[in-house]
């Protein structure tokens, strides 16, 4: 198999979520998403934004292998994606942190589930809930710990297994505007600092405009891709540049393109 | 004037009954102390109210004995020889029957929640056997099993099969269909996934089925004493008080099953912990 130098690459991806029932109860298929393609490269942070119900994190699903797409294909790395990979680090929109587990042990579950829980694998999530701003917590367990604490641990245990992708379904949408923002900025240095390359589903503009080297716009659904813009911003982001006026242009543009094409698709 | 506006302080105030509670008295006596005084001086109250209430109308002793009656009979050697023989004879079928009961009532219940093929074919049967009063089984078993220990612990696994088993398959049919679905995305096998997330989750679950079905086990080792004569235990104690109309002698009985009750309770919760504590809470 040729390995080629893409780390994910979408083809005329389509997805469509079965019906059920027959007659006058039956309940129509969904189709999700339709003719999606797309190519990230390695140590890219890409977004994709897109109006609710639009098939977002059914496209990561596919990329992590929860999901078979109907038609077209995915690849990782390379490879045509099976089903889900160990060198996949996922964060959902839930923390979905096991109850009975401390910070610690949470964060090494997906070591546990790869092997044994090694000396290495310790010290890289002391580092990582060091940078996460988790230091001390780690023998806390999730119900003492704050919303924004617990998506922090949540992204900790994506990174754990040293993973080459990093797959985000808004890991930050369930937090209010502050605590997201310096979500945010903590989430760009991780990224920044580990070099890995990560997929988020968002729709925060601000957001993915502040994270990305390219923000990936939607349409409804059927999802499809109808622009993909790159924010001229170096990689380490700020606080400060929310404020220019570039970053506004920036994210008026994709605000447009995204209303654009709802009036197109609802009219 | 306008209820609504007065903000009710409930609101803000932390669940209190959620925390563990701290014990005020220093050391281990003293956390003993808290533990255990609470629930006895209330005890002892009902007790002293249950005596006075029986003195006042001066009910009769063959109706209800006194509390000081029955105390006089359970501090005596003759009892205390007699009911520890025979508490032990009954503890040991309990156990016996519930380690059998629940351990297949939790086997089973893995097998149906986690086979869909399973769970199709077997339900109807572990209903029907439900729907059976175990009673009626009394004479077939005799006839199979005698009337010594096997007969009893029989009973008792009989009675504690069927909520543990529910508890179970209703446990793990349960189970957070996000953490299963993070697990997979982990790239988690079927069986790790049942070790370390729907096994875990359905612990609570299953403990609650285990309690009950504990206290069935107790129930069905006595019933398998009534219905043996030469069986022993306090089942047949029991009945040997109530053919002397010893009223008091019986409710001692009473009192030392609830004890019984109470202490093995308390083991299976004291197990538990340490069985979470050992397999679930830790990476290894």
């Amino acid at each position: 198999m040729a390995t080629t130098g893409h780390a994910v690459e979408l083809a005329g991806l389509r997805h469509v979520f079965a019906g059920r029932g027959r007659g006058r109860r039956a309940v129509h298929g969904v189709e999700a998403v339709k003719g999606v393609d797309l190519t990230v490269e390695p140590g890219e942070f890409v977004s994709i934004v897109g109006p609710s119900g639009c098939g977002k994190s059914t496209i990561l699903k596919m990329i992590a292998g929860l999901l078979r797409p109907a038609e077209g294909a995915v690849r990782v790395w390379g490879e045509p994606v099976t089903g889900p990979r160990r060198d996949i680090g996922i964060a959902l929109q839930d923390a979905t942190l096991l109850p009975w587990r401390d910070v610690m042990s949470n964060c090494l579950f997906p070591v546990e589930l790869h092997g044994k829980v090694t000396a290495e694998a310790r010290e890289r999530v002391t580092g990582l809930l060091e940078r996460a701003g988790l230091a001390g917590f780690e023998s806390r367990r999730p119900k003492e710990l704050s919303g924004g604490m617990r998506q922090r641990v949540a992204i900790c245990r994506a990174l754990a297994d040293d993973p080459r992708l990093l797959l985000l379904d808004e890991p930050f949408g369930s937090l209010d505007a502050l605590t997201r923002e310096q979500m945010n900025i903590d989430l760009n240095r991780i990224w920044r600092e580990s070099g890995k390359t990560a997929i988020l589903i968002t729709h925060g503009i601000d957001e993915a405009v502040l994270l990305s080297t390219r923000v990936v716009i939607l349409s409804e659904r059927p999802g499809t891709v109808v622009e993909v813009v790159t924010p001229p911003f170096p990689k380490a982001r700020t606080k400060e540049l929310m404020a220019t006026p570039e970053f506004a242009e920036v994210c008026g543009r994709i605000r447009d393109r995204l209303f654009a094409s709802e009036q197109r698709v609802g009219g | 004037m306008n209820k609504v506006t007065e903000a009710p302080d409930e609101r803000v105030r932390p669940r209190r009954d959620l925390e563990p509670r701290r014990s005020p008295l220093a050391g281990p006596l003293g956390a003993a102390a808290f533990v255990l005084l609470p629930p006895l001086l209330v005890g002892l109250a009902g007790v002293l109210a249950i005596q006075l209430v029986i003195s006042r109308f001066e009910i009769s002793g063959v109706v209800i004995p006194k509390p000081t009656e029955v105390w006089e009979i359970m501090s005596s050697d003759l009892f205390l020889d007699q009911v520890g023989q025979s508490a032990w004879e009954t503890w040991k079928a309990t156990l016996i029957g519930f380690a059998l009961g629940a351990g297949a009532g939790v086997a089973l219940g893995v097998l149906m929640a986690e086979s869909r093929t399973a769970r199709f074919i077997l339900y109807p049967y572990v209903v029907a056997f439900q729907s059976l009063p175990k009673i009626a089984l009394a004479p077939v078993c005799a006839l199979w099993l005698g009337f010594g220990l096997t007969m009893k612990f029989s009973f008792a696994a009989m009675l504690a099969f069927f909520p543990v088993l529910i508890a179970t398959l209703s446990a793990l049919s349960t189970v957070s269909e996000t953490r299963l679905e993070m697990a997979t995305a982990f790239h988690a096998g079927r069986w790790q996934r049942f070790r370390r997330i729907s096994l875990p989750s359905a612990v609570p679950g299953i403990v609650s089925g285990l309690e009950i079905s504990m206290a069935f086990a107790l129930i069905g080792a006595i019933v398998g004493e009534f219905v043996a004569p030469s069986a022993g235990g306090l089942g047949q104690l029991l009945l040997t008080y109530s053919e002397a109309i010893n009223v008091a002698a019986e409710f001692s009985v009473l009192v030392v099953l609830m004890l019984l009750g109470v202490l093995q309770n308390k083991i299976l919760f004291g197990l538990v912990r340490l069985g979470t504590r050992r397999f679930f809470e830790s990476s290894r």
